[in-house]
């Protein structure tokens, strides 16, 4: 579509403005003007018409009269024209779009169909701007037209892309920075050093060990040779002490042995012989007197002796007294408990008769023996319990299921007779057609899918002809067209006439002069050589001209057959659908023909007789389940009953076979088994209590028969001895008597005995006397002779010579005892010796305390040498035993996994990082734009091949940037005014033709004027290119613009305007 | 050969070292507990002394330590003492020792001047020694065995193994058997070679996994470490109870030592609906451990896995110091039997489909499959490892840091792609 008519009445300083036809037919038109022409206010009229008059917020009220508003008049690709126009009426004013065909459309057709929702800001930007609106890049960023520039292609939001790109930098740097300190790379880093430190110190450690170890050896052989000087020190010192100890012995020793050398010597003398002498003679006088004392004694007791007396009988039968008082105290307890015996015997027997009157008047005593009541009786007699008791809950149980059978039966009976009675009332409406339910479904599915496939290929069948139709109009303009350029054509004949007709001229001037003719001849010859130049011109554009309508000619008719076989396509699958269609109808709805609108009744129909269907098949299956039911519960009774009589008979058999059990046993008929281990336990505790009694009665006789024996043994022994008898009740106490009788004569008989043996042994002793007496007098002989005396006063003074020198020896052994004790050994004694003969005591002092210094002096030193060995000890054990180097070195472990963690995790950021860096570079390069790519091939005959690219950096919505052959980036800033026009021109022009539905013509307003002189041609020649395909008007008020625009095509149009007025038209 | 006879086989002690991968909650302040800390120090000691203890207590005869005794050559005098303190034990037993170096504590690194008990042999590292093992004044086994001098052995020591009439010959080696991966390929040999050596059983360490490589005989054997100290040595750790019978037959028991064990909780966040339930089956899933451990203590890390709406927690550095905070509060840690969560993984996913995405034409596509296409292309990953330098080769951080491995480049590629993907992805917005 293209602008082929403007009419303005009045708008601003234009009033009755009218570009024809033929001022606006070529492909670029040049409206040309002064400044104040009218040419940005002839813009903004063709905007006010499009969009309305509220153009930046102010009227452009006529200014040199006519109203308000005006008509552009748009002519489509068949030739068809549209006036739209608009006058003055509310804000926008009102709008009137005349069609091809005289009909009218009004705001909406406007928008829609030649506008093409395109919207104001939009046709601002890309179809019709000036130069402010060129260099605005911002209003790029709006809407649809930033979508077609930067959105398209990432898949992604600008910001998420910048956001993303900042995270990643956030967290890298969080993670490590080269010189940094606190990120978490850093920090590691510089704890993982530190502990390094500390391990190589700790590591060092060995080394320490090595030289503290062999300190303590030295130290301790230091110590052992202190502790030898010690030792030297304290023998000298010892030796010295005993010396000075010893001293005053070894004086005495000496004066003791020159005491011994001046007494008599007696070589032996008894050993305490004087204590020996004196304790002879002590003894011979106290014998003496207990010899008389034992004559004396001896002659008492017996005297004594003589005056006992004992009755030697009664003694003879002590053992029968003894027996009779040791069965005494049986005796009395016999007398006691008789009476209870004979009490306890009438008990037992009224007891057993009282159980034998309870098992009944004809029990007998020699029933307790016959009657069987063990374990297998009473298992038996349980047994037979049991079977009674199941027996009789089984014919219980089977009472029971035949009442709740026969309950059953009849709840069945009643269901059959309810689903039966449902079934005959359900009735099944009558289908349409007589035809299985399934195939009329699908038939109506059928019918469903084709109306709406039928419908669709309708409206595709008409869109084709109608594309078909307009194919055809544009065949024909095309023809049309191609007709006219065929009549452009300078007539072949024309060249001739003229060369006739110059002759002719020239042949006359020639007949009027000679110069006249040469004058003429040269004119003639240049009209003639400026005609054919001319012609040969016209006719090359002219052949291009026709060998591009010819080829579109061409193109148009291989559409025009395309659609035409597509039609006819559409068309057979219609009438195939449609033919399919009357099939299905006939099917559900009886009726070949039929209407969209009865597919719902159908349907729902259809879906009410498949529910009544559904509906019968389920009465029929409940009838069926409800009979076969009632079937089952009959059966079930039948066998019930027939259990219940057998349950029957089996009780019956059970008490039968339970009276011949109790006739085997003899046991009483009336027994019921229940009742038979009651009975069991009677006859048992009958037989219990029998035995009882007669066992009392035993006792009773037994206990008086004792008691009878006892009486005539003591009778018997009364009359032995000579005594009365005694009768039952004196029994006891005669027994008593006789025991105190018995014991006083046995005591009397002892003491007697007893007596005897003392002077027995009083005579002995008194003979033994004697004899000792003898035996000391000689060992007193014996004594003075050993001594060398006759007479113990002789003897006395030889033992006190023997004494004294006796004791004289005694102390040199003490002396020489305690020489021996100080000096401590053999050896030493005789060092002693030395050194008391060669020493005096104050030489001994003095050294003494010489050595008690050093050994003092010595023991420090060993002192401190045990302090510095325990302390290198200590420091020994520390390093043998210390963890510190072990926990060390975990630290440093945890600290590299640490380390090698976020390393980890900033390598996997910084590859990220740098394959996003990638993508987008790829993204940039591969992935633009369309409308960046065709502006691509714009820029580059724009800026003389200086920029070959347009970029629209990915993650940025907000800028462009240009490339240079070399692979170099320049954003928009860094370019110079007249480079970032051109790119805002590759990119609005790229842009409009992105619109390609779209028919409006591209209008600039003076836009190149930033343009230096080569890249005015290349943008000229690009704006050349361009028009071919969309309509370019150009306003301008330079000449050096119109100057090679006509220099770089040869084919525009031009309107003068001047002061708002057209005043000339001409074609270069 | 008169009688069988028992021995101990055990290797790598790695004594004193101290635990890899075990980190401190450094950003919250978050620390160990020291009686945790205490015990893992201690740990190898006491995997040594259950050792020395396993020894006694079966009255074997002999005790073998194929190399890696202590973890570094330049052994802590602790490490020295202890050890000298278990062979004197051993020595007290009557049980001798029989040693060799690894290239852990290979011969030229520094020792204390420690005299070791007459009953413990270390070989030299010049030449294979042999020493024979006696029992009542006859000779039932010979040990033949070399150490270490330096750090690295490239040479084939097998080679250097030749049998000299022993009733049973053993050889004690430190090496590493057919190129496995994981470990340094020191001393390196083929099991045929050893096979074919005339050995009777092959005593050997370096493999911190235990393997009976040719359990048809002769046996040879890697009895692991005893002592676990790394995320990766999960699992029971110990040594071999070997008996050997009359006819020379061979027997192997594994017996654990280590008293501390390491263990991992992999959980997937596929339809883990919320915080609490992550918490709680965590929990479990940590407390289940002690009893899989049968009461030792256990020091865990946790990998999450998977794709669920529960990563964009995950992600957040904040979140998961939390979430290991109070998971740690949960987990008993008195008694000395705890459950310490030493360190987590974090490699869950969005639930987009990252394939899916990085066939679109969108920025974002561009960038996973530039992450894709670096799995492969090598100018593009030298590219991509050039951005890594400003931290690998940092003058002083360098110093702790290696270059990613091929593999570990692939990991961190697929991590950036999962960091792009919550930055970029806008879902159903």
């Amino acid at each position: 579509m293209r602008l082929s008519e403007l009419k303005v009445d009045g708008f601003g300083i234009l009033s009755n403005l009218h570009l024809e036809r033929e001022d606006l037919e070529k492909n670029i038109t040049v409206i040309y003007g002064m400044n104040e022409a009218g040419k940005s206010t002839l813009m903004e009229f063709i905007r006010a018409v499009l969009f309305g008059f509220k153009i930046n917020r102010c009227w452009r009220e006529p200014l040199r009269g006519g109203r308000l508003g005006g008509r552009l008049a748009f002519m489509d690709v068949n030739g068809g024209l549209f006036r739209i126009e608009r006058t003055l009426l509310g804000k926008r004013g009102k709008v009137t779009v005349t069609l091809p065909d005289g009909t009218a459309g009004d705001e909406t057709f406007l928008k829609e169909r030649i506008l093409r929702n395109v919207t104001q800001l939009v046709f601002r930007n890309i179809f019709a701007f000036g130069i402010d609106e060129l260099r605005c890049l911002e209003e790029l960023g709006a809407g649809e037209v930033s979508a077609h520039v930067y959105g398209a292609g990432t898949g992604l939001r600008a910001d998420r892309i910048t956001a993303g790109l900042n995270h990643l930098q956030k967290e890298l740097s969080e993670l490590f920075l080269p010189g940094g300190v606190k990120p978490a790379i850093n920090r590691l880093l510089k704890e993982l050093e530190e502990a390094e430190a500390a391990i190589r110190r700790l590591q060092r450690e060995p080394g320490q060990y090595v030289r503290l170890v062999r300190e303590a050896v030295s130290l301790r052989e230091r110590r052992e040779r202190l502790e030898a000087a010690k030792r030297a020190a304290e023998f000298r010192k010892r030796r010295l002490e005993a010396a000075v100890r010893a001293r005053e012995s070894w004086v005495r020793l000496k004066v003791a042995r020159l005491r011994l050398e001046g007494l008599l010597p007696v070589p032996s003398f008894p050993e305490s012989g004087i204590d020996r002498l004196q304790a002879l003679e002590d003894k011979t006088r106290d014998l003496g007197l207990a010899r008389e004392e034992t004559v004396r004694q001896a002659v008492e007791l017996q005297k004594r002796i003589d005056k006992i007396e004992i009755d030697y009988g009664l003694l003879e039968y002590s053992s029968e007294i003894k027996a009779l008082e040791g069965e005494r105290v049986l005796q009395l307890e016999r007398l006691r408990y008789l009476p209870e015996q004979v009490a306890e015997v009438k008990h037992f027997e009224e007891e057993y008769y009282k159980q034998e009157r309870k098992l009944g008047d004809n029990f007998d005593r020699c029933f307790l023996e016959s009657t069987d009541t063990s374990l297998p009786a009473r298992e038996m007699a349980e047994g037979f319990k049991l079977k009674f008791i199941q027996a009789e809950i089984r014919l219980q149980d089977a009472r029971g299921e035949v009442a709740r059978s026969e309950r059953n039966v009849e709840e069945k009976r009643k269901d059959l007779l309810n689903a039966e009675s449902d079934q005959a009332e359900h009735k099944v409406p009558a289908p349409p057609v007589d035809c299985p339910l399934a195939t009329r479904e699908r038939a109506l599915d059928v019918l469903d899918t084709g109306t709406r496939r039928i419908t669709l290929l309708r409206a595709g069948l008409d869109q084709q002809r109608v594309r078909l139709v307009e194919l055809e109009q544009q065949k024909e303009d095309f023809e049309g067209e191609l007709e006219v350029q065929q009549l452009h054509f300078l007539p072949k004949w024309l060249p001739g006439a003229l060369a006739v007709v110059l002759i002719i001229l020239t042949a006359a001037a020639f007949l009027a002069g000679v110069v006249p003719g040469f004058l003429a001849l040269s004119a003639g010859a240049a009209v003639m050589a400026l005609v054919l130049r001319a012609g040969r011109h016209a006719a090359g554009s002219l052949e291009a001209r026709h060998s591009r309508l010819a080829e579109n000619l061409l193109n148009l008719k291989r559409r025009i057959e395309d659609i035409t076989k597509e039609i006819e396509l559409l068309t057979g699958q219609e009438e195939s659908l449609a033919e399919e269609l009357k099939g299905a109808a006939s099917t559900a709805l009886g009726k070949p023909e039929f209407s969209e609108e009865e597919l719902p009744a159908a349907r729902r129909a259809l879906e009410e007789e498949k529910r009544a269907v559904a509906r019968a098949r389920d009465l029929e299956r409940v009838v069926i389940e409800s009979r076969n039911a009632l079937d089952v519960e009959l059966l079930r009774l039948y066998s019930e009953n027939k259990a219940l009589s057998e349950s029957d008979k089996v009780l019956n058999d059970l008490r039968g076979e339970w009276l011949n059990w109790l006739k085997e046993r003899r046991l009483p008929l009336s027994l019921k088994p229940s009742g038979t281990i009651a009975y069991f336990d009677a006859v048992e505790e009958a037989g219990r209590r029998y035995h009882a009694w007669q066992k009392s009665a035993v006792l009773e006789r037994e206990t008086r028969r004792q008691s009878e024996v006892f009486l005539v043994r003591l009778n018997d022994l009364l009359a032995r001895v000579g005594y009365e008898a005694a009768t039952m009740e004196t029994a006891c106490d005669r027994v008593v008597r006789l025991v105190e009788m018995l014991s006083e004569f046995t005591k009397l008989a002892g003491e007697k005995d007893r007596r005897k043996e003392e002077l027995d042994r009083l005579r002995a002793q008194k003979l033994y006397q004697e004899n000792a007496l003898n035996t000391l007098q000689d060992e007193i002989k014996v004594l003075l002779a050993e001594g060398g005396a006759v007479e113990p006063e002789e003897f006395r003074r030889r033992a006190a010579l023997y004494h004294e020198r006796k004791q004289v020896a005694g102390e040199i052994e003490t002396y020489e005892r305690d020489l021996n004790i100080i000096a401590g050994s053999r050896d030493r004694r005789a060092l002693l010796d030395e050194d008391l003969e060669q020493t005096e005591k104050s030489e001994n002092e003095r050294e003494l305390s010489g050595l008690a210094v050093q050994i003092e002096e010595t023991e420090r030193e060993i002192k401190e040498a045990g302090e510095e060995i325990g302390g290198l000890d200590n420091r020994i054990s520390l390093l043998e035993n210390g963890e510190e180097l072990a926990a060390r070195l975990q630290e440093k472990e945890m600290l590299l996994a640490a380390l090698k963690g976020k390393a980890r995790d900033w390598q996997a950021r910084a590859l990220c990082l740098n394959l996003l860096n990638l993508a987008k570079e790829r993204h940039e390069r591969e992935r633009q734009p369309a409308v960046l790519r065709q502006a691509s091939e714009y820029i580059g005959p724009m800026t003389g091949l200086a920029y070959h690219r347009v970029i629209a950096p990915v993650g940025r919505a907000d800028m462009l940037e240009v490339e240079t052959p070399d692979g170099g980036r320049v954003a928009i800033a860094g370019l110079s005014r007249g480079a970032a026009s051109q790119l805002y021109l590759s990119v609005r022009l790229a842009l409009a033709r992105q619109y390609g539905s779209v028919g409006l013509p591209v209008i600039l307003d003076d836009i190149l004027v930033d343009f230096d002189q080569n890249r005015l041609r290349g943008a000229l020649q690009v704006l050349g290119e361009y028009g071919r395909d969309r309509q370019v008007i150009l306003f301008t008020c330079h000449d050096h613009i119109l100057k090679i625009l006509g220099e770089c095509l040869d084919n525009f149009g031009l309107v003068h305007l001047q002061n708002g007025m057209k005043i000339s038209n001409r074609v270069l | 050969m008169n009688g069988g006879f028992t021995f101990v086989h055990a290797a790598d002690l790695h004594l004193d070292s101290q635990f890899k991968g075990f980190e401190q909650a450094v950003s919250t302040g978050g620390r160990v507990p020291e009686e945790v800390l205490r015990r893992l120090r201690n740990c190898t000691f006491e995997a040594f002394d259950n050792i020395v203890d396993l020894c006694i207590r079966r009255k074997v005869d002999f005790l073998l330590l194929a190399g890696d005794i202590y973890d570094v050559a330049d052994k802590s005098l602790r490490a020295q003492l202890r050890f000298r303190d278990g062979l004197v034990r051993l020595a007290e037993a009557g049980i001798p020792a029989f040693v060799v170096h690894g290239n852990h504590d290979h011969c030229s690194g520094w020792r204390a001047d420690l005299k070791f008990p007459g009953t413990v042999h270390v070989f030299s590292d010049q030449e294979v020694e042999s020493r024979p093992v006696l029992r009542s004044g006859r000779e039932i086994a010979r040990v033949y065995g070399i150490s270490y001098p330096g750090p690295a052995v490239s040479e084939d020591y097998s080679t250097r193994f030749k049998r000299s009439g022993a009733p049973f010959a053993i050889a004690l080696l430190h090496c590493n058997v057919g190129c496995m991966e994981g470990y340094e390929n020191y001393a390196p040999c083929r099991l045929s070679d050893l096979i074919i050596k005339d050995f009777d059983y092959w005593a050997l360490g370096h493999v911190h996994s235990r393997a009976i490589l040719n359990p048809a005989g002769p046996c040879v054997a890697y009895p692991g470490c005893s002592q676990g100290r790394h995320p990766r040595e999960t699992g029971e750790k110990g040594c071999y109870w070997v008996n050997v019978t009359d006819n020379r037959s061979v027997s192997l028991e594994f017996v654990p030592t280590a008293t501390v064990r390491w263990e991992t909780v992999r959980m997937s966040i596929e339809n883990i609906a919320n915080d609490l339930e992550l918490l709680e089956k965590l929990e479990k899933g940590l407390l289940d451990l002690q009893e899989i451990s049968g009461g030792q203590p256990v020091v865990a890390r946790v990998i999450l896995t998977g794709r669920g709406t529960l990563h964009r927690n995950l992600i957040r550095a904040s979140y998961t110091e939390n979430l290991i905070q109070e998971l740690r509060s949960r987990l008993p840690v008195e008694d000395g039997n705890f459950v310490w969560l030493g360190s987590t993984r974090i490699v869950t996913a969005d639930e987009v489909d990252k394939a899916e995405l990085a066939g679109d034409d969108t920025l974002l596509g561009d960038l996973l499959s530039l992450a894709k296409k670096a799995r492969d292309d090598q100018n593009l990953r030298t590219t991509l490892r050039r951005t890594l330098a400003n931290l690998i080769e940092h003058p002083r951080i360098g110093r702790y840091l290696a270059p990613p491995s091929e593999n570990e480049l692939n990991e961190l590629l697929e991590i950036a792609g999962n960091l792009a993907v919550d930055l970029l992805w806008e879902g159903d917005e």
